[in-house]
C-alpha cells in the first residue's frame, strides 16, 4: 500500500516537472500517466523515473530533430523567417548567416521587416557581421516588393541562399497574417517552389500559446520547420513536445543566446533530459 | 479552443442544485478543474496552488443558492478571487519625486522594453504635459539605440544623443546631468535585454539603478510567458526591487496567466498593458478582463 501510494505521488511529481517545463496539462498528464503504467516496483527512485520521462519525452521530439538541408540547385534557395514579435527572427538570421557563410555558401539577406524602427539597420548590422550583403528598402515600404526584389537581386548576383526577414507579428492578427502571405505568394511568381524554406523562430519563454502560433504560420506561410530561441534562460520550451506531437514540423535549431555563435543544432536527448530536471 | 471553466464544473457540480451547501469531495472535483483551467492559462504552478488553496475554503460549506447553479456559483468564487489577486486598478505611473524623475525599464530580451518607453514617453508628453526625455542604454543589441531614436522621432519625444563607446552606467550619468541641466520632468532609461541568470548583465543592471536611482523600475514582461514568469519576476524584483509591471502584447490571443504569476511573487501592481505595436496601443489595466481573460470568459 505504501509502495502504491508512493508512486501515485512520484506520478505526480512528474506531471509537475512537465507542466513547469511548459509541456501543458494535457501532454504532461499523458506522459505521466503513460508512466505509471507498471512501470514502477519498490525499487524505483527518483532518477528512475526521471530518465523513464526523459526517454518518453525524447521518443516525442527524435524524428523531429533533423538537419536543416538546402537545396542549392535552386539558385538561391530562398529562406523565409517567420514568427511572433520579439522571438529572434533577425538574430537567428544573423546567426544562420554566420554559419553557411563559414560553410563557403554565398548568403544574402533581405530586410523584409519595413515596420518596425530600425529593423532594417539592425539585419545590416548582421551582414556586416557575416560578410552577407543586405539588400533593402526603407521603412514604411511595402515588404512584398522588397522580397520580390531582393529575390531577383539575388538570382543576378549568383547567391546560393536568400535569407529573408520579416516583421514581427501576432498570429491572431488577420491583416498583418495577409501581409505574409502576399509575400509568399510573390515570391511564387519567380520561382513556383519558392520560399524553399519557411523557418518560424519560436521563444522558449512562450508558454501555451506557442501552439497557436505554429498552427496560424503554418497554415498562412507553410512553415517547413522550427528554431526554438531563448534556451539559455530558465525557460524548458516544453510546449515544443506537443508542437512535436501535434504538427512533427523538423526543429533545426536552438538559440542559446544573443551572439553569433549562440546557435546550436536541435538535440532531442538534450531537451528531454533539461525538460526531466537531468543534467 | 478550449473548454469553459463554466461548462466544466458545470458538468460536474450542477446536479448539486438545491442540495444546502458544497461537499468537501464536490469542492475537489470542482478545484481539480480550477487547477487545470489555470494551468492552461499559463498561471505559474506555484501561484495555481496557493490559489486554488484560498477559493478551495472559500467554496467549501458554501450555500448553494437555489437561483444559482453550483458551477456558476464556484467560478464566481473563483473570478472574484482572481480579481483580488491581480490588485488594484488605475495604479498608474507615479512622478511625485523631485524633477527630472527616472523611469527604468527592465526585462528580457525582446519583452517589448524599447517600444514601451517610447509609447510611455508620448502618454506623458501628450496626456500630462510633461518634458521627457529618452535614453538607450542598449549598447549590446544590433542598432538598439538607432531604434530608440526613430521612435523618439517618430512621437516627437527628445532622445539622449548617441555616443559610440560609452558603457551603460556612464549613459545613465550623461541621462541624469542633460536630464537636471535641460529642464526636463520625466527621463525614461531603455535598458538592453536580458536573461535573469545572466550574472554579469545583472549586476550591470543594479549598478544603472546606482548610478540613476530611478524613481520607477518597470518590469517589461511579455504577456504570452509560460511558467518561467514566475523565476524571471522574482529574479528581477530581488535584483533591482522593481516598483510595477508592465505586461505586452495583450493584443495576442494568450490567456494571459503570466500576469496573475508575476503580481503574486512580486506584490508589485501591472501599471500598464501593451495592446499593439504602434505608438498609441498602451492601456490602464483592469483586473476584472484579465480575470475573464484567463478563465476564457
Ligand atoms: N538570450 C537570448 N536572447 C536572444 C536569443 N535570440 C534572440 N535574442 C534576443 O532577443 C531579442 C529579440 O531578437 P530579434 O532577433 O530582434 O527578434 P525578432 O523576432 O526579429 O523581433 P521583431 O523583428 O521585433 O519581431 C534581441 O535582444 C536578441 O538579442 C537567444 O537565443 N537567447
Ligand atoms: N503586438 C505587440 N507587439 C509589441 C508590443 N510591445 C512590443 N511589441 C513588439 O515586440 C517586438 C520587440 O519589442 P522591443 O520594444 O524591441 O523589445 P525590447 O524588450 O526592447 O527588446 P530587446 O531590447 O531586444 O531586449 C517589436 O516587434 C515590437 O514592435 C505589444 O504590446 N503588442
Ligand atoms: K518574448
Ligand atoms: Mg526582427
Ligand atoms: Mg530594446
Amino acid at each position: 500500500f505504501t509502495r502504491t501510494l508512493l508512486t501515485e505521488e512520484i506520478v505526480e511529481e512528474l506531471e509537475e516537472v512537465l507542466i513547469r517545463a511548459d509541456l501543458g496539462v494535457e501532454t504532461a498528464m499523458r506522459v505521466a500517466d503513460k508512466l505509471a503504467e507498471g512501470r514502477f516496483s519498490s525499487r524505483t527512485t527518483e532518477a528512475d523515473v526521471r530518465r523513464v520521462v526523459a526517454g518518453e519525452v525524447e521518443a516525442v521530439l527524435r524524428p523531429v530533430a533533423q538537419p536543416l538541408e538546402l537545396d542549392l540547385a535552386h539558385k538561391p534557395h530562398v529562406i523565409l523567417v517567420v514568427g511572433v514579435n520579439g522571438t529572434g527572427k533577425t538574430t537567428t538570421i544573423g546567426k544562420l548567416a554566420a554559419k553557411l557563410t563559414a560553410g563557403g555558401v554565398k548568403v544574402t539577406l533581405a530586410a523584409g521587416d519595413t515596420f518596425r524602427a530600425a529593423a532594417i539597420e539592425q539585419l545590416k548590422i548582421w551582414g556586416e557581421r557575416t560578410g552577407a550583403p543586405v539588400i533593402s528598402s526603407r521603412l514604411g515600404a511595402d515588404a512584398a516588393s522588397l522580397a520580390y526584389e531582393a529575390f531577383a537581386q539575388a538570382k543576378r548576383d549568383g547567391a546560393d541562399v536568400l535569407i529573408i526577414d520579416t516583421a514581427g507579428r501576432l498570429q491572431n492578427k488577420a491583416e498583418l497574417m495577409g501581409e505574409l502571405d502576399k509575400i509568399v505568394r510573390v515570391l511564387k511568381k519567380l520561382d513556383p517552389d519558392a520560399p524553399h524554406t519557411v523557418l518560424q523562430t519560436v521563444d522558449a519563454t512562450t508558454g501555451q500559446n506557442a501552439m497557436n502560433q505554429v498552427e496560424i504560420f503554418r497554415s498562412v506561410a507553410g512553415v517547413s520547420g522550427l528554431v526554438m530561441t531563448k534556451l539559455d534562460g530558465t525557460a524548458r520550451g516544453g510546449i515544443l513536445v506537443a508542437i512535436a506531437a501535434k504538427h512533427k514540423l523538423p526543429v533545426y535549431f536552438i538559440g542559446v543566446g544573443e551572439q553569433v555563435d549562440d546557435l546550436e543544432p536541435f538535440r532531442a536527448d538534450d531537451f528531454a533530459n533539461a525538460i526531466a530536471g537531468l543534467t | 479552443m478550449f473548454e469553459t471553466l463554466q461548462d466544466r464544473l458545470g458538468s460536474i457540480l450542477n446536479g448539486l442544485t438545491g442540495r444546502g451547501a458544497l461537499s468537501d469531495a464536490d469542492v475537489t472535483a470542482a478545484m481539480r478543474e480550477v487547477r487545470r483551467a489555470l494551468i492552461e492559462a499559463d498561471v505559474s504552478l506555484d501561484v495555481v496552488r496557493s490559489f486554488v488553496d484560498k477559493v478551495r475554503t472559500k467554496a467549501v460549506g458554501a450555500e448553494v443558492l437555489k437561483s444559482i447553479k453550483p458551477g456558476q456559483m464556484v467560478v464566481k468564487i473563483v473570478h472574484d478571487e482572481l480579481v483580488e489577486m491581480l490588485g488594484a486598478e488605475g495604479v498608474s505611473i507615479d512622478l511625485n519625486a523631485p524633477a527630472p524623475v527616472f523611469i527604468m525599464m527592465v526585462g528580457l530580451q525582446g519583452s517589448g522594453k524599447t517600444t514601451t518607453s517610447a509609447k510611455i514617453a508620448k502618454r506623458l508628453t501628450e496626456r500630462q504635459g510633461k518634458k521627457v526625455l529618452m535614453a538607450s542604454l542598449d549598447t549590446r543589441r544590433p542598432a538598439a539605440q538607432e531604434q530608440l531614436r526613430q521612435l523618439g522621432e517618430q512621437t516627437k519625444v527628445t532622445t539622449l544623443p548617441v555616443i559610440a563607446g560609452q558603457s551603460p552606467v556612464d549613459i545613465a550619468k550623461r541621462a541624469e546631468q542633460a536630464g537636471r541641466l535641460g529642464g526636463y520632468d520625466v527621463v525614461i532609461l531603455d535598458t538592453a535585454g536580458r536573461t535573469h541568470i545572466d550574472e554579469p548583465l545583472m549586476v550591470e543592471m543594479a549598478d544603472i539603478k546606482s548610478a540613476a536611482r530611478p524613481h520607477e523600475i518597470l518590469l517589461v514582461a511579455d504577456s504570452l510567458t509560460g511558467q518561467d514568469a514566475v523565476n524571471l519576476a522574482r529574479n528581477f524584483d530581488d535584483r533591482v526591487g522593481i516598483t510595477g509591471l508592465v505586461l505586452t502584447r495583450m493584443d495576442g490571443d494568450g490567456r494571459g496567466g503570466a500576469a496573475l504569476s508575476m503580481r503574486a511573487v512580486t506584490g508589485k501592481p501591472i501599471k500598464l498593458i501593451g495592446t499593439g505595436e504602434k505608438m498609441d496601443a498602451l492601456e490602464e489595466f483592469f483586473p476584472k478582463r484579465i480575470a475573464d481573460r484567463i478563465l476564457g470568459m
